[in-house]
């Protein structure tokens, strides 16, 4: 996997991928979830958040698993590479945190609390 | 249980996303939202989920379009690799949309006036396209003609046939007539036609057939419209071989027209309900005197209309030699054939109407367009340091411009779906308003390239002005850019000028639409004030069209009996009748009798109009005499008889009114004495003084005339009314066909309507432009406030008065809206020509209306400043020097 061309991941695919390593869920505990960890800054609605899905399960980052009948409720879990990807996000923003706060600290200290 | 309404309409929406992601996830998506939609208990939660969830939605339409678009319907998803055109695309599309989606007030109103400029001039365009350049539904439409200059004889007809470079003929001959036999009299449109003219108009029957040659030789038979057949044999397909009675003389029911079809406006009007072969034998068609045939043909393939020009103009010459009497006039010049495209015949009227109306939303159009270029300007200095650190960045010029490309079409594009929808609206609206029909304004929609059209205007003019940034960035030293920090040099003078002449212009074509606006509403209020000259409340009138009586003395009975029947109506007053009523012919057209009036042995006639009245007429009217009375109906007999003239002819021939009074004239070849003098009124309309005029018993017509109005006055008019006057008038003539019962003030604002309609329409106009002119000067302004915060900021701490701010501003404002009216003056008085031949006692562009106007856009001007300029010095030096 080439990971230069999944990362940076969008917020959105990174709060959907954390809320599924978490446990399985289904489309509206995602969004229920999504919501309240980002303190309701990203809202999701439920054609958008399928379409995320979709792409996630495409390229085998989740897997669907059960309910794939008409009528009865989807759950989507996190996949392998899905986690990988997680791991390798979070281990880049920690990285890209720890190169800049230093020039947060020296810039304005009178902002800092 | 059933679902929640928003619930369905979330599953409805769906179905405008691909088939297969609706395959896929349609039914979780439902789910969700239900799930999401009963957590949300209260009813702003309720709204907040709503606008989350449609907002969303709307963007996702977009983005999984262009997923299928790129993948094709098997592969909806692949992994991002590919960084095909359309992948590129398909990135700064999501990227055009999130930076317009930063700035929602500039996108939002760039859409509006696109909107709204797009949405007047498709409406006005669909018209003229409609109306003015879409083919007529004939066979080889393109090759069809008319011939000119008033109706044909039968003679002529004859010699037309003779012309080789035609095809094909039709002739027909149009004009009321009554239909009996069927549950009440009614008055229909008759065509009689020749034998060719449903082949060359491509007719075809929807039922029972076509007329024959045995038909023709018969003259028998009758042809109902597929709308006639509906409203009065209730679509019954026994209705063929049945008889009806038109005009007194019975005929036979062959067969009904198909609905599609629409007869040739140009020679018969909008509608026809019956059709029947021309009878040959008629009199009417045998002499070279009567001119009753319309006539149009087909030319043939090889030929051109020219070449049919030229046969006629032969013909007109010959003819005139031969019959001098009928076609050579005393001054020498002849009567033309001139040969006239039947689509152009068609569409004559409407249009200069239609070309004026273009003219203004063209204006209204051109307004919009340089608001939008001012918003964009203003966007787009203030987008260039963003240009500027991309490129610094390392983004090529053409991926730059490629973003300003896209997000200029996005706002295109929005802006033509505003347009359309306005447009949908506005054509609806515009037909409704429309007093006079237009011709071909049946199944009138907006279409394919309508739409074209309006993406076209939308797009050019976003693409244009949105692409100004890109233009000024090419080839720039970007440190310098950069450097300045923002504080506002990077809108140079250059731009503040071109800024300032955006306003000029946007002021100076506004005067245009606001001083014809004024034009024509002062040219309304006029018609509205003018004294008609007659009563008009309280008057009921009901025109009919006697037909089958043969004997003068006999019509005036029959109708004598008919007015006794209203007069003796419960709540009926006074009832009178006359050949016409004032205001029944209206906007030029004049009937029914004219001729000339002489003092006897004097040989010199004077031209008048003849109006056969009742004796109650004058009193019921309440027309005013300025010398004499009218006559009671005992004295119509008397030898010489009562003549009652108006004032502008007493004046011709007398000298004044009071030496008309008791002097006799020759009208016909009988001696009458005149009994009366009155006013001159507005008979033929508002616009236009009656003029000479001569009153006198309906006794004294030597004809017969195939129409009468009959006028009551009537105390309070009851629900019944119409009815009960209608009752009234088939009690002693069952036959004959009341098609309205009308008030005279319906009959005069529907004089006025045309002058309405257009003032309505142009306010409108000048409204809007107004509206966007001080969009434009307050945004200029605001802009300019913005740039020159830190500067003003340094003024006001130095010890600048606020209120010297504040003027500064203000007169900057209105200096741009003083340039602008003199610059829209020329314009106004060039567009006010072509206006002229609509007012009424209005001189188009007269200075005052154009003051007015100017007034009006000053004052606009000066409000539209000084918001902006409050602002300026409000203006806290602290804050603005901080903001640094």
């Amino acid at each position: 996997m080439n990971r230069q061309q999944e990362l940076p991941l969008a917020p959105r695919d990174l709060l959907v991928l954390a809320v599924l390593a978490e446990g399985a869920h289904h489309g509206y505990a995602i969004i229920k979830e999504v919501e309240e960890r980002s303190d309701s800054s990203v809202l999701l609605d439920p054609a958008n958040l399928y379409r995320v899905l979709r792409r996630m399960r495409r390229d085998g980052w989740i897997r669907q698993v059960e309910g794939s009948g008409a009528g009865s409720r989807r759950t989507y879990a996190i996949a392998a590479r899905g986690r990988t990807i997680l791991r390798h996000e979070v281990e880049r923003l920690d990285q890209l945190l720890r190169e800049v706060r230093p020039a947060l600290a020296g810039g304005s200290r009178a902002s800092r609390r | 249980m059933r679902e929640a309404l928003a619930v369905r309409v979330q599953r409805a929406a769906l179905r405008v996303l691909p088939a297969s992601v609706r395959e896929e996830d349609g039914d979780e998506i439902v789910a969700t939202f239900a799930a999401l939609w009963a957590d949300a208990t209260r009813r702003r939660r309720k709204m907040r989920t709503l606008l989350r969830v449609g907002g969303g939605f709307v963007v996702l339409i977009g983005l999984e379009w262009l997923d299928r678009l790129r993948m094709g319907p098997s592969v909806a998803y692949r992994r991002r690799k590919e960084s095909g055109i359309m992948d590129s695309m398909t990135r700064q599309v999501g990227y055009g949309l999130r930076s317009l989606r930063r700035s929602p007030s500039f996108t939002l109103s760039v859409v509006l006036l696109l909107g709204l400029g797009v949405g007047s001039v498709t409406t006005i365009f669909t018209l003229v396209d409609h109306v003015l350049l879409r083919p007529l539904p004939y066979p080889s439409a393109d090759r069809l003609f008319e011939v000119q200059n008033g109706s044909h004889s039968g003679p002529s007809w004859e010699d037309f046939h003779a012309f080789r470079s035609v095809e094909q003929w039709a002739g027909v001959m149009t004009g009321d007539a009554n239909l009996t036999g069927t549950s009440r009299p009614l008055r229909v449109r008759q065509a009689r036609i020749s034998a060719d003219f449903f082949s060359l108009f491509g007719a075809r029957p929807m039922l029972g057939r076509l007329p024959v040659a045995d038909d023709f030789r018969t003259a028998g038979g009758v042809v109902l419209s597929a709308g006639l057949w509906q409203r009065v044999y209730g679509g019954d397909g026994a209705v063929i071989g049945s008889t009806v009675t038109i005009d007194g003389a019975p005929d036979v029911i062959i067969g009904v027209l198909d609905a599609g079809f629409m007869g040739p406006e140009a020679l018969v009007g909008s509608t026809v309900d019956v059709w029947r072969p021309l009878d040959w034998t008629s009199e009417e068609l045998a002499t070279r005197e009567y001119h009753v045939l319309s006539v149009a043909g087909r030319y043939r393939r090889e030929t051109s209309l020219e070449a049919v020009a030229q046969e006629a103009q032969l013909l007109a010459q010959r003819r005139a030699v031969e019959f001098p009497d009928e076609y050579a006039n005393p001054d020498g010049t002849i009567d033309e054939l001139p040969i006239v495209n039947l689509q152009d015949a068609t569409v004559a009227g409407a249009r200069q109407a239609l070309n004026l109306l273009l003219g203004a939303v063209g204006l209204l159009l051109l307004v919009a367009c340089t608001n939008v270029a001012h918003l964009f300007m203003a966007r787009g200095l203030s987008r260039v340091r963003e240009m500027a650190v991309r490129r610094t960045l390392g983004a090529r010029t053409r991926t730059i411009t490629g973003q300003l490309v896209v997000e200029s079409l996005l706002i295109g594009a929005a802006g033509a779906l505003v347009g359309m929808l306005l447009a949908v609206f506005g054509l609806r609206a515009f037909l409704a308003l429309s007093p006079s029909a237009l011709p071909r304004s049946d199944a009138l929609t907006l279409d394919l390239r309508i739409l074209i059209f309006a993406m076209v205007v939308a797009a050019g003019t976003a693409l244009l002005f949105g692409l100004l940034p890109a233009l000024r960035l090419a080839g720039r030293d970007m440190s310098g850019v950069l450097g300045s920090r923002g504080r506002g040099s990077t809108d140079g003078r250059r731009a503040h000028r071109a800024r300032s002449a955006l306003v000029v212009a946007e002021v100076a074509l506004s005067l245009v639409l606001v001083t014809q606006a004024g034009s024509l509403l002062r040219s309304f209020a006029r018609l509205h004030e003018q004294p008609l000259g007659f009563r008009t409340d309280g008057i009921w009138t009901l025109p009919m069209t006697p037909r089958e009586i043969r004997e003068p003395a006999q019509w005036v009975n029959r109708m004598e009996s008919v007015r006794a029947a209203l007069a003796a109506t419960p709540g009926v007053q006074l009832a009178t009748f006359g050949l016409t009523m004032p205001l029944e012919f209206t906007g030029g057209g004049r009937c029914c009798w004219s001729g000339n009036v002489e003092i006897p042995g004097i040989d010199d006639a004077h031209r008048t109009n003849f109006h056969p009245v009742d004796a109650a007429y004058f009193d019921l009217l309440e027309l005013r005499f300025v010398a004499g009375g009218g006559w009671a109906r005992p004295d119509e007999a008397a030898q010489p008889g009562p003549v009652v003239i108006s004032e502008p002819l007493a004046v011709t021939i007398f000298g004044s009114a009071g030496a008309a009074l008791g002097r006799e004239l020759v009208v016909g070849r009988a001696e009458r004495r005149i009994t009366g003098v009155v006013a001159d009124n507005r008979h033929f309309g508002p616009d236009r003084p009656h003029g000479a005029a001569t009153y006198l018993p309906v006794a004294a017509m030597p004809f017969t005339p195939g129409r009468v109005h009959m006028a009551v006055l009537v105390q309070g008019a009851s629900d019944g009314l119409v009815a009960q006057l209608r009752a009234a008038v088939w009690s002693v003539e069952p036959d004959l066909p009341v098609p309205v019962v009308q008030p005279l003030v319906d009959w005069a604002s529907a004089s006025t309507a045309r002058a309405k309609f257009e003032s309505v329409m142009f306010s409108t106009f000048g409204v809007v432009a107004l509206l966007l002119v001080a969009g434009g000067l307050y945004g200029t302004l605001l802009y300019s406030v913005g740039q020159r915060r830190r500067e003003l900021g340094i003024r006001l701490a130095l010890g600048d008065a606020p209120a010297r701010v504040e003027g500064r501003f203000v007169s900057q404002g209105v200096s741009l809206a003083v340039l602008g009216c003199f610059a829209g003056t020329a314009g106004a008085w060039g567009f006010g020509r072509f206006l002229q031949h609509r007012l009424f006692e209005v001189q188009a562009g007269d200075p005052a209306t154009l003051i007015a106007g100017m007034s009006i856009l000053l004052l606009v001007a000066l409000f539209a400043s000084w918001l902006p300029a409050r602002r300026a010095a409000g203006t806290d030096p602290m804050e603005a020097l901080r903001a640094e």
